[in-house]
């Protein structure tokens, strides 16, 4: 029997949106130092 | 202009309607022209709501702001990954499973038709005006720097944006913002160059943060509570993801891009793509401001970047302004050089030496305000703002022949991606949510797509008629912010009891988001001191509760019935 495609996305969105989130806070924290050490 | 700047910028705007116009052959039904076949992957969605959003005066305006006041707007776009995620993990799903072509339709699903036309009306009178200025704000500066007439500027921008989205519709829009999205970021990336070259040679990348640092350029992130300070981390994380859950989450324009993607995977890719990159484009954009700065420190700046506004103050009134304001920066400079050996040579600045440095700023900036005054009492028409013409300015006097022409051709194709998508999405909005709701109910899908071709048109004409009206405002970008935070609030009001408050129907919801617009318009034709940002978290607040309160007195009025 041929087998069916998945119409489900194989993305794990939680875990793509924590990533975006540590992504943020890694942001942040940088232009943090950066503005400490220029500023 | 040289004639290579000439090839090169006619060539790079020809080159993008042309492939337009290629593209467009292949949307037959309504659907398709409007959602762009449903079949863009996610980096052509990501491309295509960042050049949405990206605005040409995004690239004039942002350098200026950085140059003037540092990194700390970027601050302004830390809201915008939370919102993102919200609109992903939220907004899509349900967006898909109805299967809607415009926000505005979700609307009419969940509550009733006035609800939907309501959204739908307000997005159209914001959008509108705000395509008006879209055109006209680069146009004016363009047209100033480069001494082009600016009415014919206008219409042939407005015109060659309407050529291609009258043509191939939605999917054409996003294939064409792709690679001016490409386009505009090479040009950037080397403009960002040539500054950081165009530094004298004793003076390092490192140097040059150091003596902007000096001059409080490189506070990027503030912890401050002090209200009066405008950007800080809080504004950012609170007002930016409320303003950014607006703009992406309900205007039609961001709507219509993500959801031509082909799965409701590239459309939550696609916005994840900005959702990581947003924040250090702009970082780079101010970041390049900052850079101009420094490069001014050493090459000599004109009193007034607006070059063609210096020649309406009479000579005899200028002179001994400009020799001041020169002398002033020859003596910096000596001392920014001398700053500069000392620090290479390990020793640190003195205070004597940074305390001259500091003073001889001021000596300039008093020049400058003394030429301003003098310009507004030759003209008292004429903008005292310069900040939008540093770039430009920048670009004509420094980079070479042809590197010119594709940074004139970056600010077109700017003008041009966001106009595009205004106007889709306005024709779009007055197709699904007007004609076919209100005029014609039954036409055949060609008739449909006819249509929404005659209302882009329409549309493009009333932005580039709105744009030749325009007068010189103070500050285009404030207009445009201050048009959008008086009617997102209501909209996103709308949006978050549909989503969230299933309890609350149409009639309670319709009375709420009209209740909020009336109160919102009140309140800032009352002058009353209130900064426009917060215009969208009071209008959606005062869209929900009082939809909560209409809702409640529905409820006692028509007892709920049992069995």
């Amino acid at each position: 029997m041929r087998k069916v495609p998945s119409q489900k996305s194989s993305v794990s969105w939680p875990l793509v949106y924590g990533a975006v989130l540590i992504w943020l806070v890694l942001l942040i924290v940088l232009m943090r130092l950066f503005t400490e050490r220029y500023a | 202009m040289s004639p290579v700047d000439w090839v090169v910028l006619l060539g790079t705007i020809l080159g993008i309607v042309g492939y337009g116009l290629w593209t467009a052959h292949r949307d037959h039904s309504a659907s398709d022209f409007i959602r762009g076949g449903r079949n863009l992957k996610w980096g052509t969605i990501g491309l295509s709501v960042m050049a949405t959003q990206a605005s040409a005066i995004t690239f004039l305006s942002t350098p200026g702001q950085g140059y003037e006041q540092g990194l700390g707007f970027v601050q302004n776009y830390l809201g915008l990954p939370i919102a993102l995620i919200l609109v992903s993990a939220v907004f899509i799903p349900i967006y898909y499973r109805l299967k809607i072509i415009t926000a505005y339709e979700f609307l009419g699903r969940r509550f009733d038709q006035k609800t939907r036309l309501l959204g739908a009306g307000l997005f159209l009178l914001q959008r509108g005006l705000a395509a008006g200025i879209t055109i006209y704000a680069p146009a004016i500066i363009v047209s100033s720097i480069l001494a082009w007439p600016l009415g014919p500027t206008i219409i042939l921008t407005g015109v060659l944006v309407i050529l291609y989205t009258v043509t191939g519709g939605t999917r054409t829009v996003s294939l064409t913002q792709k690679y001016q999205m490409l386009i505009i970021l090479a040009g950037m990336t080397l403009a960002f160059g040539y500054v950081v070259h165009g530094l004298p040679e004793e003076v390092s990348f490192g140097d040059a943060l150091y003596l902007a640092g000096m001059h409080d350029r490189l506070a990027a992130i503030s912890f401050s509570f002090d209200p009066g300070e405008r950007y800080t981390i809080w504004t950012g994380l609170i007002g930016g993801t409320f303003l950014a859950l607006s703009y992406f989450g309900t205007d039609q324009s961001q709507v219509q891009r993500y959801l031509a993607g082909s799965s409701s995977t590239s459309s939550r890719m696609g916005l994840m793509f900005n959702a990581v990159l947003k924040i250090p484009m702009q970082f780079a954009i101010l970041l390049l401001g900052v850079l101009l700065f420094v490069f001014y420190l050493f090459q000599p700046p004109p009193i007034f970047f607006n070059q063609a506004a210096i020649t309406q103050v009479s000579p005899e009134i200028r002179a001994p302004i400009e020799a001041r304001f020169s002398e002033a920066f020859q003596a910096r400079t000596s001392a920014l050089q001398a700053a500069v050996v000392d620090r290479n040579a390990g020793q640190p600045i003195s205070t004597d030496s940074r305390a001259e440095i500091v003073r001889l700023g001021e000596e300039m900036a008093t020049q400058r305000a003394a030429f301003k005054t003098a310009l507004v009492q030759a003209n008292p028409a004429a903008d005292t703002q310069d900040s939008d013409y540093i770039f430009l300015n920048f670009v004509l006097g420094n980079l070479p022949s042809g590197l010119v022409g594709l940074l004139i051709a970056v600010i077109f194709l700017a003008a041009m991606s966001s106009t595009a998508s205004e106007l889709n999405a306005l024709a779009s909005t007055t197709m699904v949510d007007g004609y076919r709701t209100l005029v014609r109910k039954e036409g055949s899908e060609q008739h449909y797509v006819w249509a929404t071709r005659i209302f882009t048109l329409g549309w493009g004409t009333i932005a580039i008629g709105f744009a030749m009206t325009l007068t010189l405002f103070e500050n285009l970008i404030e207009a445009v912010n201050i048009i959008g935070s008086l009617f997102y609030g209501a909209i996103l009001g709308l949006f978050l009891i549909a989503f969230f408050l299933k309890k609350i129907h149409g009639t309670a919801a319709f009375i709420g988001g009209v209740c909020a617009e009336l109160l919102v318009l009140g309140l800032f034709f009352s002058h009353l001191e209130i900064g426009y940002l917060w215009f969208n978290l009071i209008g959606c607040f005062l869209a929900i509760l009082i939809a909560l309160a209409a809702q409640t007195v529905l409820n006692l009025q028509r007892p709920v019935s049992h069995g």
